[in-house]
């Protein structure tokens, strides 16, 4: 023993103490760990919570159920039940009168006062029921009329009664009013209908996200059709075809780049090509997918170029021994192995591209559009522009439906995510 | 190397012609040089095996002779190599036809993540050569007759080629290339990922095709080479030290690597 050398004595011990060190590093690392999860995971739950705080009631408001007299005579003066005839027609004194009379308001101040509860869409809201049950016509009916944003902000306890009249939204005849009719058991919480099924609307208690919905719907489709094909094509031929030079590497370093480019530049660039350029309308999803397309394209590039080095190259030789052509190899072998690699890099990409704001203003998809887009010509708009412009008004009730609709926006994502899971395992399972 | 290819004639081959005549072949990786002017005839219906340690370029050489090398992006080949009377690094030639004709079996099972059935009938399918259902279903049984599988999975050919165990998968990837009728498999050491109850059935299967195929094989196993090869070249350092028959090379080589590598004493 005494003839080793001092480094070579005592080996156990020194191991032993070194341990102590180590186990200690270890510790401290997954304490750091566990800590940076916790942080993030606070911050989810703050996000969560006031989102949801805000959204859910937003999901809900006030509706009256009010007395109509269904007189067919003054409701569709043509009888035909066209829309010319309604809008001809006195439904918004129809309903105006059943509210005078349910509260028995008859000075001007009254009346003027009590039909300020109603929202401004109630003529088109007893139009629609009538065009969908004209065997009412002539007969006396409860119907359901959703309250103005004052009013729903009333009962949401938004506006307090002891704040001086001059300085609240509702004076104090339409809270008693609001009062009466909520003790007569008249005033009623639902899922908001207009939420879901309304579209872009300066009337608080109408603003819906159904033309959003359906704009989003429609630009990710273009965007797909485009960027997925385009981006997995390029994969191949920069992975299996093309020669490797100068000029291939300069390509491949751009790619790269461009994943980095930040959206709003995208945005200008549609609109300096396709809107100035090439004279497309404004604000239609079509010139939002190409944008988005665009932008997303570097994002599948790079993941279908990473699935398709995944697969074993001993598969292509296998093909490629047996005389297959370099494409055949390709089309038959590999890429059904890359395949749900690439949909992940899609999925990933078009979940940004769902998301994105920036580049949509640039091509005017921030206008405000009643209608909801029935094709990639019409114009429309997206969820995260609603959102964003729906931030931007001031009344209480656009701050809870913001909140909706970034609750829809995630549950879109949740699902296209889950959509994206559900596809790769149904592809991962052909072994 | 010259005195070697004069050899070929001494062999009992010597009155049929050669099927892969090779002149001056040089493989280069690169800069690097991998084959070293190798000249040397393989003659039809036999087993040739090539021997030598690693990185010795027996497996390169091998790849070159249906041009897999050209996956390899930096890879040069000079040199002619002819098969069937074909210069097959001839400026108009196309791989595909040739690699129909020169098939492969590599080192590591790689059956596709197909069923059995599509395994086998891919090369077919690709090439035209069944014209119905029926015929292709001949094709495909006939092949995996041929490498002694059929008995196995004629029950199951819609299940995945990657779950048999692995000596089937090989036999599969065998049955795969034999369905499109090729005049040569190379065998890239086809048992080295195999116990030795399965390599024992791929070597008698060898043995049953070489009075069809002409079969080239890589082993790292001077035992495999010397049970199923009639001819062996011994492979050193991108040369090519000895070609010879195979109970030449392993009982009385000429040359003193030869020797010194049958005997362990290096490799």
């Amino acid at each position: 023993m005494t003839d080793k050398p001092a480094f070579k004595q005592n080996i156990e011990a020194r191991v032993a103490a070194s341990m102590k060190r180590r186990n200690r590093r270890e510790r401290q690392f997954i304490w750091l760990g566990r800590m940076a999860i916790s942080v993030a995971l606070f911050f989810l739950a703050t996000l969560f919570v006031s989102v949801g705080a805000n959204g859910i009631p937003g999901f809900f408001q006030y509706y009256v159920t009010l007395e109509v007299d269904l007189d067919r005579k003054r409701l569709d003066p043509a009888g035909d039940m066209s829309e010319q005839s309604f809008f001809d027609g006195q439904a918004k004194k129809i309903v105006q009168e059943a509210i005078y009379a349910e509260l028995s308001a008859s000075s001007r101040n009254d009346k003027k006062a009590a039909r300020q509860l109603l929202s401004n869409g109630s003529d088109i809201r007893l139009v629609r029921f009538m065009s969908s049950s004209p065997e009412d016509f002539g007969t006396k009916k409860s119907l359901r009329f959703a309250l103005d944003d004052d009013a729903d902000s009333y009962f949401r306890g938004l506006i307090d009664p002891a704040t001086p009249e001059n300085l609240r939204r509702l004076n104090d005849r339409q809270i008693t009013y609001l009062d009466q009719l909520n003790e007569r058991g008249l005033i009623a919480r639902r899922l908001s209908d207009y939420l879901f099924f309304g579209s872009a609307s300066r009337n608080a208690e109408m603003a819906g996200i159904k033309g959003a919905l359906i704009g989003s719907m429609l630009t990710l489709f273009v965007c797909f059709i485009i960027a997925f094909p385009l981006g997995v094509a390029t994969a191949i031929y920069l992975e299996v075809f093309a020669p490797k030079n100068k000029f291939t590497e300069i390509v491949e370093v751009n790619i790269n780049n461009l994943a980095a480019v930040p959206s709003v530049v995208f945005g200008i660039l549609g609109l300096a090509i396709f809107i100035n350029l090439f004279g497309l309308p404004r604000s239609i999803p079509l010139i939002g997918g190409i944008v988005l397309a665009l932008m997303t394209l570097p994002t599948i590039i790079i993941s279908s170029r990473a699935a398709i080095r995944a697969v074993p190259p001993s598969i292509r030789d296998g093909a490629l021994g047996l005389g297959a052509s370099e494409m055949q190899a390709t089309f038959h072998h590999v890429l059904p192995l890359a395949m749900p690699g690439m949909l992940t890099g899609a999925i990933i990409g078009m979940a940004q591209a769902l998301g994105e704001t920036a580049p949509l203003l640039m091509i005017g998809m921030v206008a405000f559009i009643v209608d909801i887009p029935g094709s990639v010509f019409d114009p429309g708009t997206v969820l995260p522009v609603q959102i964003f412009m729906w931030a931007d008004f001031p009344e209480r009730m656009f701050l809870q439906k913001t909140s909706s609709a970034i609750i829809v926006l995630l549950g879109f994502l949740l699902l296209m995510n889950g959509a994206a899971i559900f596809i790769r395992k149904k592809l991962e399972r052909r072994w | 190397m010259v005195s070697q290819a004069k050899q070929i004639p001494e062999t009992d081959n010597s009155a049929v012609p050669a099927i892969v005549k090779c002149k001056n072949v040089d493989v280069f990786y690169g800069d690097k040089q991998a084959i070293n002017n190798i000249s040397l005839d393989i003659a039809p219906r036999t087993i040739t095996a090539f021997i030598g340690p690693s990185g010795c370029g027996k497996s390169t050489f091998l790849r070159t002779l249906n041009r897999m090398n050209d996956t390899i992006e930096t890879c040069r080949v000079s040199g002619s190599i002819i098969v069937d009377g074909l210069d097959i690094y001839g400026s108009d030639v196309d791989v595909v036809p040739l690699r129909a004709k020169v098939g492969m079996v590599f080192q590591k099972p790689n059956p596709f993540p197909k069923s059995i059935y599509d395994n086998v009938a891919y090369g077919a399918k690709i090439h035209g050569l069944a014209s119905s259902k029926g015929e292709l279903d001949d094709i495909v049984e006939q092949a995996l007759r041929g490498s002694g599988l059929w008995e196995e999975v004629y029950d199951r050919l819609e299940q995945p080629g990657t779950g048999l165990s692995g000596g089937q998968q090989q036999r599969l990837c065998i049955a795969r290339t034999i369905a499109v009728e090729p005049q040569i498999i190379l065998m890239d050491e086809p048992c080295s990922a195999l116990d030795p109850i399965a390599t024992a059935r791929i070597e008698a299967l060898m043995m049953e095709l070489a009075e069809q195929f002409t079969i080239i094989i890589v082993t790292h196993s001077m035992q495999q080479a010397a049970r199923v090869s009639k001819k062996t070249a011994f492979f050193h350092m991108g040369d090519l030290i000895e070609y010879d028959r195979t109970e030449l090379i392993f009982t009385n080589p000429r040359q003193e690597k030869t020797q010194d590598y049958i005997t362990g004493r290096f490799g």
